[in-house]
């Protein structure tokens, strides 16, 4: 029995010694040599921009990803007709030149004869076609196509699986296409032209998978690899139709936290990141930093929501803009974002059609909070029920300024407010079902239409504040099928003078991006969605 | 023991078929739908039907479980992704899971190399200078959370000193059994492995001290001594083997900690391990990913206890499991 004992004793000793040998050498063969090739290290090499990405990309494919990182990535590989510029105005892309019907129906689009795929065949009509419809089919499962592609003539039957083809994309000869939507939607021109055009036989060689060989557009870069957990790596679209980008090489690790990726940035081991707010402000005081911190503004807006159906109490628009004047903005901007984040007297933030620089609408007055809410019922506070303000989790900004905000009421209403910091799966959720009474919001984007009707529109999904104001909406249709630029802007404006007399909402600031990047770079180029793809940026040795 | 073997792998399936009921259950009860992520804020209730239909989450929930079931059984197919391009839970799990296990070893080894000994090391010294440096170091390690510890050994080895990169897993891809591995330069293993092997490797030690000044007061050692025998022979022969017995449970249990336990240190260091990847896919609500991970998780705490039940036959004569139910 003992030497059974020993004998097993020593056979599970010679294999524990194995594996530590076994393992030992691993390490020691991968990092032995003493010279170590190590791709993130500090020190990266001319034209090789590094920077991370926030989370994994959701999909290869531009059609089936919803996320802004995704697009931010993958904008540099697909384009479309057209695009936005660094002012954030269309610009020629694919096409070289467009025209809208007089109607304001019908888009027409001229594809430039350059145009060709990174897979050398030249672009034509049938392509875009082809997009549009495959975007449409349901079994791409594409999140986002259906707020631009209701509008287009038979989208709807395409997206409900009734028909295939899409009888609103004509093609008129190889190198023209039309557009047909059912009525003049100014904000539609932007919405179906910066559609990324995709590569028909390259996405149906892969079956129904997506993968890098899937993923071949008319961009500046071709996507090289992606290692799931790791990077994503972009290349230099050597034939690209306008020209060659500086960059040779774009490598994107995937870096969830943020706080990792500053010090990745810190010790040269990427170019650029974005960072958090608190970073940001901290590393605008460190000499090392302070010359690479960038902000790019956005067309972002925080505020505060207050959804009249679910609190009778923010019925009445006296106590909406009670709220509204008695919350400091000003101390939000200077104190919750560190100054770095302008006040916001409406909706449409600085840069968008339609913004008024000048306007000051709902100014901080307390007193004229005080009269407001006693007007509407409750003097001093006395029978206004306690809220409850809910904002999203891990955010110091949006903590602090939740801070503000009950301090705010509390002081100046008299009314008791509670926090409540939510994960953002949840958050979302109850916004969508509309269960979120009083909350903190931030909404980004570009066209104003997707500001004011969107957010506040009676016929909106997006609108979760449940407010309703027919005069508005009248306006708001009107700025939408209107193709001048200035006299859609005034129309906006006056929406948005409309929006703020009723306060459904709080703006509070424009909230950018803050971004650290290298001097190393240069030319990297942002407009109002963030940064652009990559066609000046470069990197010194 | 192979009826003893046996028995376990049996019982293996209905923990295993109750852990995937949960997890499904669980994450189908929890607020905030895959597709509430996936849209955002620009939600359209008609989208978000027709997106659940497109998914197959508008079907009844024990239809929706017994498919995956099905799936699981007949064809290994744990399903897709609702992210990371739709790729098969088996694919990324297959993917992933190697590093992890790496980084698993490599920490249960700094582990055991540096617990045991320090252990066994206070022991013998008791209450003397090194035990007490020894133990006070121990609490120390127990007591700092690896979200604290990672960020330090960063601060001061990466930013400070510049000797080694913050994080990432460079290195080079080997072929280990048909699984993708990257094995990492010594560079960007060390703190990942220190941050993981800390408080397992404290914890070693402290019951290795425990255990080994049970043992050193009992009265075979005393007799082992009266004999003559040498401190060293009395240390390795008799001592030290009954010590370990009751550290080897502890040792099953920390290697299962490490295998998935990594999900903070992965998500620091960004190792494309099944730890990262399970904290994207809750935050994201991909429930077939958190299915998936849920049984791996499951299946190697089966395994490793079994693994430690068959050792405790092998190391002490005393556990035998014929005849066992």
């Amino acid at each position: 029995m003992t030497r059974r004992l020993e004998r097993r004793q020593k056979g599970l000793g010679a294999i524990l010694r194995a594996a530590g040998i076994l393992a030992v050498a691993a390490v020691v063969a991968a990092g032995g040599g003493g010279c170590v090739r190590r791709p993130g290290g500090p020190g990266g090499r001319a034209n090789e921009l590094r920077y991370p990405l926030a989370m994994e990309p959701d999909s290869l494919d531009m059609q089936a990803s919803n996320s802004v990182v995704t697009g931010e990535l993958l904008q540099n590989v697909y384009e479309g007709l057209l695009m936005l510029d660094a002012e954030t105005k269309l610009a020629p892309c694919v096409a070289d030149k467009w025209e809208t019907s007089s109607d304001g129906r019908t888009y027409t689009f001229h594809i430039d004869p350059r145009a060709k795929f990174s897979n050398g065949r030249k672009v034509v009509a049938s392509d875009v076609k082809w997009t549009l419809e495959r975007w449409c089919w349901p079994e791409t499962k594409a999140p986002n196509a259906q707020p631009v592609m209701q509008y287009v003539i038979g989208g709807n039957d395409v997206m409900a699986g009734r028909r295939r083809d899409l009888p609103g994309v004509r093609v008129i000869d190889p190198a023209t296409v039309a557009i047909t939507i059912d009525r003049p939607r100014a904000y539609m021109l932007y919405e179906v032209g910066t559609v990324g055009i995709m590569c028909r036989e390259a996405v149906e060689s892969g079956h129904g998978k997506f993968g890098s060989p899937q993923a071949v557009g008319t961009g500046p870069f071709v996507l090289k690899s992606y290692e799931p957990g790791r990077r994503v790596v972009l290349e230099a679209n050597r034939d690209y139709f306008r020209g060659r980008p500086p960059l040779d090489r774009i490598i994107r690790p995937v870096v969830v936290s943020s706080e990792t990726s500053h010090m990745q940035f810190e010790n040269g081991e990427i170019d650029a990141c974005a960072a958090s707010l608190v970073d940001f402000a901290r590393d605008r005081e460190t000499p090392k930093l302070r010359d690479q911190c960038r902000v790019v503004n956005t067309g972002s807006v925080s505020y505060v929501a207050m959804d009249v159906r679910l609190l009778p109490v923010f019925r009445d628009p006296r106590v909406r803009l009670a709220f509204a004047r008695a919350i400091d903005r000003d101390a939000i901007a200077r104190v919750a974002y560190h100054g770095l984040c302008p006040r916001m007297d409406g909706v449409l933030p600085p840069g968008v059609v339609g913004n008024d620089p000048t306007a000051r609408r709902l100014t901080y007055d307390p007193a004229a909070a005080k009269a407001l809410l006693a007007e509407a019922g409750y003097p001093g506070g006395k029978g206004f029920p306690t809220l409850t303000l809910a904002y999203i989790q891990s955010s110091p900004n949006y903590s602090a300024t939740a801070q503000i905000v009950r301090d705010n009421l509390k002081q100046n209403l008299g009314i008791e407010v509670n926090l409540q910091e939510r994960e953002q799966a949840t958050l979302i959720a109850d916004l969508n079902a509309n269960r979120l009474p009083f909350c903190l919001m931030r909404w980004t984007a570009i066209d104003p239409h997707d500001f004011l009707p969107t957010m506040l529109g009676a016929g909106s999904a997006q609108n979760h504040v449940g407010y309703r104001n027919p005069a508005f909406d009248r306006l708001c249709d009107q700025a939408d099928a209107e193709m001048d630029t200035a006299k859609r802007a005034a129309l906006y404006r006056r929406a948005d003078d409309l929006a703020m007399a009723d306060a459904p909402i709080i703006p509070l600031v424009n909230s950018g991006e803050f971004w650290l990047i290298n001097p190393r770079v240069r030319d990297m180029r942002s407009n109002l969605g963030g940064m652009l793809p990559h066609y000046t940026t470069r990197v010194a040795r | 023991m192979f009826t003893y073997v046996r028995n376990r792998l049996l019982l293996a399936i209905p923990t295993l078929l109750a852990v995937s009921f949960i997890t499904f259950f669980l994450g189908y009860l929890s607020p905030g739908s895959p597709i509430d992520i996936m849209l955002g804020q620009h939600s359209d209730p008609a989208r978000v039907k027709q997106l659940e239909h497109e998914y197959g989450l508008d079907r009844p929930p024990l239809v929706q479980y017994g498919s995956f079931v099905w799936g699981a059984v007949t064809r290994g197919d744990l399903g897709r992704s609702f992210g990371t391009g739709q790729r098969p839970v088996t694919q990324i799990i297959a993917e992933q899971f190697p590093n992890t296990a790496f980084l698993a070893c490599m920490a249960m080894l700094t582990a055991v190399a540096f617990g045991i000994p320090a252990g066994v090391l206070a022991a013998l010294k008791h209450n003397r200078l090194l035990d007490r440096a020894t133990m006070g170091f121990v609490l120390l390690m127990v007591s700092v959370p690896a979200f604290v510890l990672a960020p330090l050994l960063m601060l001061y080895f990466s930013l400070r000193l510049g000797w080694l990169p913050s994080s990432g897993w460079e290195g080079e891809e080997v072929s280990l059994l048909g699984f993708r591995l990257i094995v990492p330069y010594w560079q960007y293993l060390l703190m990942p492995m220190v941050v993981l092997a800390s408080r397992p490797a404290a914890l070693l030690a402290r019951f290795m001290r425990s255990s080994m000044l049970e043992t050193i007061r009992q009265d075979y050692v005393r007799t082992a001594r009266a004999k003559g025998l040498s401190p060293g022979r009395i240390l390795a022969k008799h001592a030290f083997r009954n010590a370990f017995l009751p550290v080897l449970t502890i040792l099953g249990n920390t290697f299962g900690y490490m295998l998935t336990g990594s999900f903070v240190i992965e998500s620091i260091f960004t190792i494309p391990g099944i730890g990262y990847q399970s904290v994207q896919s809750i935050l994201s609500r991909d429930y077939p990913v958190i299915q998936g991970v849920a049984l791996l998780v499951a299946a190697i705490f089966i395994t490793v206890n079994l693994i430690v039940d068959i050792l405790y036959g092998v190391l002490d004569p005393r556990v035998r499991y014929e005849g066992a139910k």
